[in-house]
């Protein structure tokens, strides 16, 4: 099996696996999870599109990134440092995911040599994506962008509210409106 | 004779140039001890970014012994030049640009200022993807914890293996402030990064800011006017 590129052993995949329970299903409209639940879990996507929103400390809510199939996603804040999730995550299509409690995952992290190795690659890969949607937001032409962004995440105008998306672009609310038309 | 002569002096031009680079790479890396004043924010900093479950086991850690100072001329970093794997990075004083090639123009993501924390994952060879580089704007100073010490100082792997994840959920988690502290409102963005790092101004020239921050040359003097009225 290959993570980002990097082969890692059938060993440390079933052992990652074997940490994650479930299925869990959700219907459309649905939070996997909300703003402020204290107990938080790691979430592997196996099928199913959605949003999640992080709570600024401002009280704005900010559209943070789309869920798909085959990615692992959480309130990164409460993995971090403890504490309730200052996110959520709605799905917007039927999902199905598995999810690890935060405190073994990072037992499981601590633990295992190879998952550490792995983790600074697979972080390093997340900075990549951050860094170039912070360029994008600067940089990229947003009639260019917008297109870009429609690929990536089809259906966004029907899950997102414009401010969400013009707030996502770093554009008003009426460079949105002319961009969308 | 004149072919001897010739061949010395073009010996001598050589040594005398690899002297000059490993005189360069030795200035521009050399370490000293890191100041008392200042081991109690570093401390505090790499406290803070641990879970707070896992503080305790910095307890007994006399992380003095551990740091290295390391002072960088200004200029672009050679990654080679400063091995940063398996380290947390401080910077003690200075000022950085983190420059990526992007559409074939150099723009600045972010800058990291006095107290940042740093991670060398965005410029490392093996995982830079995005070309991405240091820029030092002023001779400056990191303080370095190698994470591998840890472990042959208090003979234990745990605060090691804590530290190592949580700095690598950090160095991408930092990212994504960045990100929402500039999305949200741009204008105040601008106008709060100019007051708070005023110094930056007589740094960095009006163009690569205006760069930074996305907007235009004009909105950047309007910006600054605006900063700097109530300063």
């Amino acid at each position: 099996m290959t993570m980002l590129g990097k082969t890692v052993s059938t060993e440390f995949t079933c052992s990652l696996a074997h940490a994650f329970d479930g299925p869990y299903h959700y219907l459309p409209g649905e939070n996997i999870w909300e703003v402020g639940e204290k107990d938080c879990f790691v979430w592997f996507i196996q099928s199913g599109f959605g949003f999640d929103r992080i709570l600024l400390e401002d009280g704005h809510k900010m559209l943070n990134g789309m869920s798909e199939p085959g990615i692992f996603i959480c309130d990164e804040k409460s993995l971090l440092w403890g504490g309730p999730s200052a996110s959520d995550s709605i799905v917007s299509t039927p999902t199905t995911a598995y999810r690890v409690p935060f405190r073994e995952f990072r037992e499981f992290l601590s633990q295992n040599e190879e998952f550490r190795e792995n983790l600074a690659q697979i972080n390093a890969y997340f900075v990549h994506m951050r860094k170039l949607r912070l360029l994008k937001m600067k940089h990229m032409n947003k009639a260019d962008y917008w297109v870009d962004i429609k690929e990536r995440f089809p259906g966004i105008e029907l899950y997102c509210t414009q401010t969400e998306i013009a707030n996502y672009f770093a554009v008003s609310k009426s460079t949105m409106h002319r961009l969308m038309r | 004779m004149y072919i001897k002569t010739m061949l010395i002096n073009v010996l001598q031009g050589f040594v005398s140039l690899c002297f000059s680079r490993y005189i360069e790479v030795y200035l521009r890396c050399f370490n000293m001890s890191i100041k008392t004043l200042d081991l109690s924010m570093v401390t505090l900093k790499i406290s803070e970014m641990l879970h707070p479950a896992d503080r305790e086991l910095m307890a007994n850690v006399r992380l003095d012994k551990l740091i290295r100072t390391v002072k960088v001329d200004s200029g672009l970093l050679i990654s080679e030049d400063l091995n940063l794997k398996n380290c947390i990075t401080v910077l003690a004083s200075g000022l950085i640009a983190v420059q990526h090639k992007f559409e074939s123009k150099i723009c600045v993501s972010h800058f990291y200022h006095h107290g940042d924390i740093i991670y060398d994952t965005e410029i490392r060879k093996d995982l830079n993807k995005m070309q991405t580089q240091w820029y030092f704007y002023e001779p400056s100073i990191l303080y370095v914890l190698q994470l591998t010490g840890i472990t042959e100082a208090i003979g234990d792997k745990t605060l090691f293996s804590k530290l190592k994840v949580q700095s690598a959920l950090h160095s991408s988690y930092q990212y994504q402030k960045y990100i929402n502290d500039f999305a949200l409102n741009r204008k105040s963005f601008c106008v709060n990064w100019i007051r708070r790092y005023g110094k930056a101004l007589s740094l960095v020239s009006r163009n690569d800011l205006a760069l930074f921050f996305g907007i235009s040359i004009s909105s950047l003097k309007s910006y600054i006017k605006i900063a700097t009225k109530h300063a």
